[in-house]
């Protein structure tokens, strides 16, 4: 096992480099399909199920906690969740809510972040949505 | 559903193994760093709380689309809460308030009418009341959330014109106690330090505040403190409740509400009896102080008159989760802590004895030297985003004067007078009414007219049912300027529809004595107007009326300026040039064009505009931080104590006892009830509750129960539960929550609805010396009505 | 659990033989293929050995040529997590009187 975990690392670890500097540069090459720039097509809406006016009346968390248990942990002990920035500041409310949320969104508090991203990828690629983590 | 991170894991490997053969995989998750678009971005401040987050307002084709930090703000570096976030949302919204509506009577509905009658009707009102009454039957009371541009120019006219003191403020109900704090302990109001200590602390007191919720954008920089250096940061949180804010603590205090004096003191006993206090600092700077003639004794007296706080003493005093080891532990991180900052708020200040708590906080940063180095200060979070900047600063309650000057000092009425042109002696020698005894006073027949302006007492008062039936009588003329119908504009008989932020221009002072100015960046809809112009026609009209030149006098420094910048802007450098020359609040440096060219704004004192564009005086009385600790320098100590109250330029340590609230709980009424905001909601709803995230967040005020209570009265989560006080009863949804201590029922208080209005059964006890209201502490029973109820969330509308 | 990105490299013709046999064995996932005989897939295993198993008998496919590692990812937590047995560790050292339990 350890010869070809070695190994797999060996090669892995220059491959990794390689496929890092490509992946940032985007390359595209004939016959393949274009990739993850920032020209892509925009953020994804959410498919909320339906809700009564009545139903609508409630904080996400209360449902949120017992139907995406993990997302809420995750939240819930990272940095927005300790400083309290709540669902709909990403997600927006049901007339125009994001499953995806724009990065635009992010931009609001995170301006300077976002403008001097060096990579073409939405911010949560690298900092894991939810946990966000990783910087 | 989104990614999950193993998902996440499985594409980072795909994904780089494509890359490396050149394959590029599709990417399923659409994103575009679109900028919401936007024609141009105005800078300015938010609306909302006391932090002053800086940030700009995305407008397209003459509308406000957007919001955004910005990243340079030493307030906020770019970041903003929700409300900061969304708040332009109401500034088009279908009910704001767009023409000006009168009745004679109030049981007629609003009719709408000019401007010229509006004001005319205005002006006619007051004099008739001047004429039949006398001076003292008018009044004004504004608000924290006024420019103070605003609240200057209307206590300008009201006293130098009108000639009353009556002229007061919400932020009575919310900072008096902590000014009585500061004057009484430093000598001079607002904090030594400012935000920028966060970074540099290692023990943090937070006590009395939920500043997580209440000042979430500041708490960031708190909690971002904590969890980049972890074990060398200790957070003590101090609160009869377990809040969000108590997620950070090292250690939490719970006491029994009104017993932080006595665990106040019994930290100062643990601090000189292991003689952790700093005793060249004690030297240089402070004296010791009791009793109501400030009787100076020495530190011998003031340990005598803590043995009865000792920390197993005060543990019993206090009950909840207190122990003597605990009172020890946060006694001894707080002395010995490289800087030690203490902030807090409205379980502070709004109580009974809300002046001596604040003291007894100042006292441990005198005895044990934590204040003027970095990391080290006791600062006081203000609520509102100018009760600082306006009211405090600029004259805003009934006792002072602009620039920090007080009414019963004659030079310094004087010193007034001439600064506006006005003979000596039109401003009376003693003070208004304050904020309670003004609507007694409205109760009383004693007030016939008065003018309330961006603020809602018929809601937030305490005990609000007499006062609102006080102004719902015909025989008292009320003015209501604001941008929605609110509880107050119920009981009004002139409506005047107000322009919002960024649709007027003007300058907000926030809790770290940071003046920011917010250019006009988009219309007023309809014929909404800024207050400073609504001000400067009522000013000419009672001129008329009166036949009294010096009312003119008083706004004529302001004829024919264009209300949208040129007139705030002349009021603006009359307050600074004029007022504030050579008080401890020096704002000359601070003038309209430095504070626009500035990504955040000036701390005073900045004589100068050199010095203003530095950012201003970061620690005030150290020399070397602070222009005027070299100016008023009287020997060559490196800190200066010249606050305008003590002549003796020292710091006074207080002598206090532990009292108890006004009202405790008894065998009628044997529980505690306290109330509170929460981070979605701003005060009275009236603009947070028109935005759909917000409102859905909390539609309705609930009651926080403590499991151990709600097993005992039978309540399960959502259940009604009546909440009855001496003073009336309301009707909430319960949460059952480990928030709250066993015996304490937590309110939170925004709701608009009848049944739920909490301030309705809250006590209305005031502090002697602040005269602010104990809306924290009061006695109730409470019971199980029902099970869970759809209940609806409440707006008021007009003519309903 | 080790997660793995792995470059198949088959003939051109063979691609979609050895694909089919690829969607049989457990723990493979076919991300990508392109016209130069390229497979792209991610291996799932329980164990760094089980991983090694299906790598070797991937190899031992009769038309594959080589099988190179990309990346290659091990957190034992990850699933323990998804599954809520463990929660992410909260960054806060907390008193254990205090149960901060809010919606």
């Amino acid at each position: 096992m350890k010869k070809i975990c070695a190994a797999i690392l060996a090669v892995g670890a220059v491959v990794l480099l390689v496929a890092c500097s490509s992946a940032v540069t985007g390359g595209k090459k004939d016959g393949a399909q274009s990739g993850p720039t920032s020209e892509s097509a925009g953020p994804i809406l959410a498919q909320h199920p339906p809700m009564s006016a009545q139903e609508k009346l409630r904080p996400c968390v209360e449902c949120h906690k017992e139907v995406t248990p993990e997302i809420y942990t995750q939240w819930y002990n990272s940095r927005h969740g300790i400083d309290i920035v709540k669902c709909y500041q990403c997600h927006g409310t049901y007339e125009q809510m994001y499953k995806v949320p724009p990065v635009s969104q992010c931009a609001i508090c995170h301006a300077g972040e976002t403008m001097n991203n060096p990579s073409a990828q939405p911010c949560w690629d690298c900092h894991l949505e939810h946990t966000f983590k990783g910087h | 559903m989104s990614l999950t991170r193993r998902d996440f894991i499985k594409r980072s490997a795909a994904m780089t193994a494509a890359s490396y053969v050149g394959i590029n995989l599709p990417f399923t998750h659409q994103n575009a760093a679109q900028a919401a678009d936007a024609d141009t971005w105005v800078r300015g401040t938010c609306r909302l709380c006391g932090v002053g987050c800086r940030l700009e307002m995305g407008v397209r084709n003459g509308r406000p689309v957007a919001l955004r930090g910005v990243p340079k703000a030493r307030t906020n570096y770019g970041y903003l809460c929700m409300k900061g976030m969304l708040f332009y949302k109401i500034m088009q919204h279908p009910e704001r308030l767009k023409v000006p509506l009168y009745r004679a009577r109030k049981d007629q509905p609003f009719r709408e009418i000019s401007w010229d009658e509006a004001l005319d009707i205005a002006a006619k009102e007051f004099a008739d009341a001047v004429r039949k009454y006398g001076n003292d039957s008018t009044a004004y009371y504004g608000s924290g959330q006024c420019l103070t541009e605003e609240t200057y120019l209307f206590q300008k006219v009201m006293r130098g014109g009108l000639k009353t003191n009556n002229v007061e403020g919400n932020p009575r109900l919310c900072m008096a106690s902590a000014v009585g704090g500061y004057l009484t302990s430093f000598g001079a109001d607002e904090p030594i330090g400012g935000y920028a200590n966060v970074e540099r602390s290692y023990c943090m007191f937070i006590i009395g505040s939920n500043m997580a919720e209440a000042h979430p954008v500041f708490f960031r920089r708190v909690m971002r403190q904590k969890l980049d250096n972890p074990d060398k940061v200790k957070i003590i949180n101090a609160d009869p409740r377990i809040s969000p804010t108590s997620r950070i603590a090292d250690m939490h205090m719970q006491f029994r509400p009104g017993t932080d004096l006595a665990l106040m003191n019994a930290m100062a006993y643990v601090i000189i009896d292991e003689e952790l206090y700093d005793q060249k600092f004690i030297d240089d700077y402070a004296v010791f102080r009791v009793g109501k003639d400030a009787k100076q004794v020495d530190l011998a007296s003031f340990k005598a008159d803590l043995e009865e706080y000792s920390p197993e003493k005060a543990a019993k005093i206090c009950g909840g989760n207190i122990t003597a080891d605990d009172i020890r532990t946060a006694a001894r991180w707080f002395a010995t802590s490289q800087g030690t900052l203490s902030m807090w708020c409205m379980g502070i200040n709004q109580r009974k004895q809300g002046v001596w708590a604040n003291n007894l906080i100042h006292n441990l940063h005198i005895l044990t030297g934590q204040l003027c180095k970095p990391g080290a200060d006791s600062l006081s979070l203000t609520g509102q985003p100018n009760a600082c900047g306006g009211v405090r600063e600029g004259g805003g309650l009934c006792h002072i004067l602009p620039g920090h000057r007080v009414v019963a000092n004659e030079k310094q009425r004087n010193q007034v007078e001439d600064a506006w042109g006005i003979p000596h002696g039109r401003i009376p020698p003693k003070p208004g009414y304050h904020t309670m005894a003004m609507f007694e006073a409205v109760n009383e027949k004693k007030i016939r007219a008065i003018w309330i302006n961006c603020t809602s007492p018929a809601q937030s008062l305490p005990n609000v049912t007499p006062y609102r039936k006080g102004m719902q009588s015909d025989d008292v003329f009320i003015v209501c300027s604001d941008i929605f119908p609110t509880k107050t504009t119920e009981c009004a008989n002139l409506i005047l529809p107000t322009a919002f932020h960024f649709e007027k221009t003007g300058v907000y002072g926030c809790t770290e004595r940071r003046s920011q100015i917010t250019p006009k960046a988009v219309d007023a809809p309809g014929e909404a107007m800024p207050e400073v112009w609504m001000v400067r026609e009522w000013a000419l009209r009672l001129a008329k009326e009166l036949n009294d030149p010096v009312i003119k006098q008083c706004v004529a420094p302001f004829m024919d300026k264009e209300p949208d910048y040129e007139l705030p802007k002349a009021i603006w450098d009359e307050y600074t040039q004029k007022l504030t020359k050579g008080r401890d609040n020096d704002l000359r440096g601070a003038t309209y064009e430095v504070l626009e060219s500035m990504d955040d704004g000036v701390q005073w004192p900045a004589p100068t505009k050199e010095f203003a564009l530095t950012g201003g005086t970061v620690m005030k009385f150290v020399r070397g931080s602070d222009p005027m600790a070299e100016t008023e320098a009287k020997d060559d100590k490196p800190y200066q104590f010249y606050g305008p109250a003590h002549p003796d330029r020292k710091l006074w340590i207080w002598s206090r006892p532990y009292v108890g609230a006004g009202e405790e709980p008894d065998a009628d009424y044997p529980l505690y009830l306290s109330t509170g905001r929460i981070i979605d909601h701003w005060h009275t709803t009236s603009m947070t509750g028109r935005i759909p995230e917000l409102m859905r967040a909390n539609p309705y005020s609930y009651v926080e129960i403590n499991p151990k209570d709600a097993a005992r009265m039978g309540v399960r989560p959502n259940d009604m539960v009546e909440i009855e006080t001496r003073r009336g009863k309301v009707e909430m949804p319960a949460k059952v929550v480990e928030g709250p201590m066993e015996g304490m029922l937590f309110a939170y208080w925004h709701d608009m609805d009848e049944d739920r209005m909490i301030n309705k059964v809250v006590n209305d006890a005031y502090d002697p010396g602040s005269k602010e209201p104990e809306f924290k502490i009061c006695a109730c029973r409470a019971r199980r009505i029902s099970g869970p109820k759809a209940l609806k969330p409440y707006i008021t509308r007009l003519n309903e | 659990m080790p997660i793995g990105g792995f470059i198949i490299n088959t003939l051109a013709q063979d691609c979609d033989v050895v694909v089919t046999a690829l969607e049989q064995m457990a723990g493979v996932e076919i991300h990508a293929t392109d016209s130069n005989g390229n497979i792209i897939a991610v291996i799932e295993a329980q164990t760094s050995d089980s991983m090694e198993e299906s790598v070797k008998e991937i190899e031992g496919l009769e038309q594959v040529l080589s099988v190179g590692a990309a990346y290659l990812h091990i957190e034992d937590e990850v699933d323990k997590i998804e599954r809520g047995e463990l929660l992410p560790s909260n960054p806060l050292k907390k008193n254990k009187k205090n149960k901060v339990e809010w919606a």
